[in-house]
């Protein structure tokens, strides 16, 4: 009996830790099983268009779905557009009038989107730091009539813009396009920006300023006298992330912000972000671990071009640590 | 640039213009307005509208789930999220031939086939006004559940994570944690996100157009499709810009609305 008793104990406290180890199993099956479940269907259409690109009308038919397995693909779709690897230095007109129509929406989306990061991003910086008055609208009036832009459904805009093109010799142009697609977007980029920009701490702003910058130079990366221009972006390095996922593409990823969890030595990427941009010596390797105040402290020692600044020295203790709770209080006080 | 077509619209909307007629157009006073609010088929497209704009809710609430699943500690995350944003990438009418014309195909689509192998017997689509009105809107939550993800993303991502910390540290649940902690910090961008996507979704045009065009006996009309086929079936160019700058105030209206007791619900909250 006395064995026995001994032998159980163990095994129940290692029961407890299994159970726990168990659900944690289960929980991140559950999470697996949940991400392929909506990875299978994101893909599954995508994965369909492309294999009926290569069935024939049979295989379509029959319901044909793995390919070499239950059918054996075919390019006779792909041949006639003069895309198949047979057919594809031949000289095909079908192909060219393919490629011409696919250039030009290239061309008018990244000209589109250049266009309305570029001015969306002014309006946004100037809405969020400034304070405007046109007639009787403030700055949320103004950021709402921005807004209202968006809500305007395209059916009713499209006859108002013939009278208009034709008007101005835009139509059947590139640059008319360029110049809709602009407008239809302005209002989402100005909207998302605005409130990236609210988000950082105004703080950051008043040191530049303090370092000499006017309100280009705390909008635009610094260009560090040496000429060496360490990055390549182009805008607020603090709108970055979100400018990120607004357009899609990966700008050069200088510190991926909290990307890979259990990065979590660093509270924030921000100010992670930016160190790197003003202190040009810095870099990854060098970064000091620790949260904002130690980079806002380094931020400031380093001043703006990366050189210590004997002038305008602040007690580095004032760059405050800009939380959450301090943030919000701010706004509710503006 | 932004105000002509909008001043521009409102002069053609009190007019009788019909691109085919040979008189040109002429002022015509309210007569497009009452028109208008005796049109049937208009007022079903708003109440099609008004169950669209609903289901954004479910989007939501899928995009929510999906942006915490890209938010939990799992391996290889950027692929999981490159995957998940295939669909936004691809473009409406794309979509509508890839999904709508070509998988929902009752015959020989994949879909249909597997409905069958269910034991659905003769699976149609598009046939029945609710069902049709269903698939219109997966396909549309299809497009567009990675956009509200991605802005879920982010907000998740800006999260403090001290909170979240100090929450586990207390002992909370996780199920406690989401909904005390993670949800209440989430309602500023949950609200950013509904209101662009019920904005959008008042849009929603170019699937209905291409996979239904309104029907079946314009139980999926929505709106801006309605207008479009005004448009370009009837050339009713005056009437069809009534419609659409009826249909603009409307919307204002409804947003400002909306905006309104959505923000002062808020900041009581807080």
């Amino acid at each position: 009996m006395a064995s026995e008793a001994t032998v159980l104990t163990p095994t129940h406290r290692q029961s407890g830790v299994g159970a726990r180890l168990m659900r944690r199993l289960l929980g991140r099956t559950g999470i697996y099983l949940a991400l392929t479940l909506w990875a299978f269907i994101s893909l599954f259409p995508v994965y369909w268009t492309i294999t009926t690109s290569m069935k024939v009308a049979k295989d379509v038919q029959l319901g044909r779905l793995i390919p070499w397995v239950d059918y054996q693909p075919n390019w006779l779709g792909w041949r006639s557009l003069g895309l198949s690897p047979d057919t594809i230095f031949n000289i095909s007109t079908v192909r060219e009038e393919f490629l011409d129509r696919f250039l030009n929406s290239i061309i008018t989306a990244v000209g589109a989107s250049t266009l309305a990061v570029l001015i969306g991003a002014l309006a946004a910086y100037g809405l969020s730091r400034f304070q405007y008055r046109f007639l009787w609208m403030k700055n949320q009036d103004l950021s709402f009539f921005f807004l209202s832009q968006l809500i305007l459904p395209p059916v009713v805009l499209a006859l108002p813009f013939l009278v208009l093109y034709r008007e101005l010799a835009l139509l059947d142009s590139t640059i008319g396009l360029i110049l809709l697609y602009t407008l239809t977007v302005l209002p989402i980029v100005i909207w998302i920006m605005k409130d990236q920009f609210d988000t950082i701490p105004i703080e950051l702003d008043e040191a530049a300023q303090v370092d000499g910058l006017g309100p280009w130079g705390t909008f635009f990366p610094h260009y560090r006298p040496d000429g060496a221009a360490r990055h390549g972006r182009g805008l607020h390095p603090l709108a970055d992330p979100v400018l990120e996922r607004v357009l899609l593409c990966r700008a050069a990823h200088r510190r991926g912000r909290q990307d890979v969890a259990g990065d979590g030595g660093e509270p924030d990427g921000l100010a992670g972000h930016q160190l790197v941009e003003h202190g040009g010596a810095l870099d990854r390797s060098h970064r000091p671990p620790g949260g904002r105040r130690r980079a806002a402290r380094a931020l400031h020692h380093q001043g703006s071009d990366g050189r210590q600044r004997q002038g305008v020295r602040r007690d580095p203790d004032r760059v405050k640590s800009v939380r959450w709770t301090d943030l919000s209080a701010e706004r509710r006080r503006a | 640039m932004a105000i002509f077509p909008t001043l521009f619209g409102f002069s053609i909307a009190f007019t009788d213009w019909n691109l085919a007629s040979l008189t040109g157009q002429k002022f015509n006073g309210l007569d497009n307005l009452w028109q208008l609010l005796r049109d049937p088929f208009y007022w079903n497209a708003m109440v099609n509208m008004v169950i669209y704009v609903l289901f954004v809710l479910v989007e939501y609430a899928i995009a929510f789930g999906l942006a915490l699943l890209l938010n939990a500690e799992i391996r290889a995350r950027k692929f999981w999220r490159v995957v998940f944003l295939i669909p936004l990438m691809l473009s409406p009418v794309a979509v509508s031939w890839m999904v709508g014309k070509s998988m929902l195909e009752y015959r020989f689509g994949p879909v249909a086939r597997f409905a069958r192998w269910i034991g659905f017997q003769n699976p149609s689509f598009f046939s029945d006004p609710w069902v049709a009105r269903l698939w219109i809107e997966i396909m549309d939550a299809w497009v567009s559940i990675p956009f509200v993800m991605i802005l879920m993303l982010a907000g998740l991502q800006a999260m403090p994570k001290e909170v979240m910390e100090a929450a586990t540290v207390d002992g909370a649940t996780p199920w406690q944690r989401f909904w005390n902690v993670t949800f209440p910090l989430m309602l500023p961008v949950s609200l950013t996100a509904i209101i662009l996507r019920i904005i959008f979704k008042l849009k929603l045009a170019d699937i209905i157009i291409t996979v239904t065009s309104g029907g079946p006996g314009g139980a999926t009309d929505s709106v801006s499709s309605f207008i479009y086929r005004e448009y370009r079936d009837r050339s009713n160019v005056g009437y069809g810009t009534m419609l659409a700058m009826f249909y603009l105030v409307i919307i204002v209206v409804f947003i400002t609305t909306l905006l309104n007791v959505l923000s002062r619900r808020l900041r009581r909250m807080t």
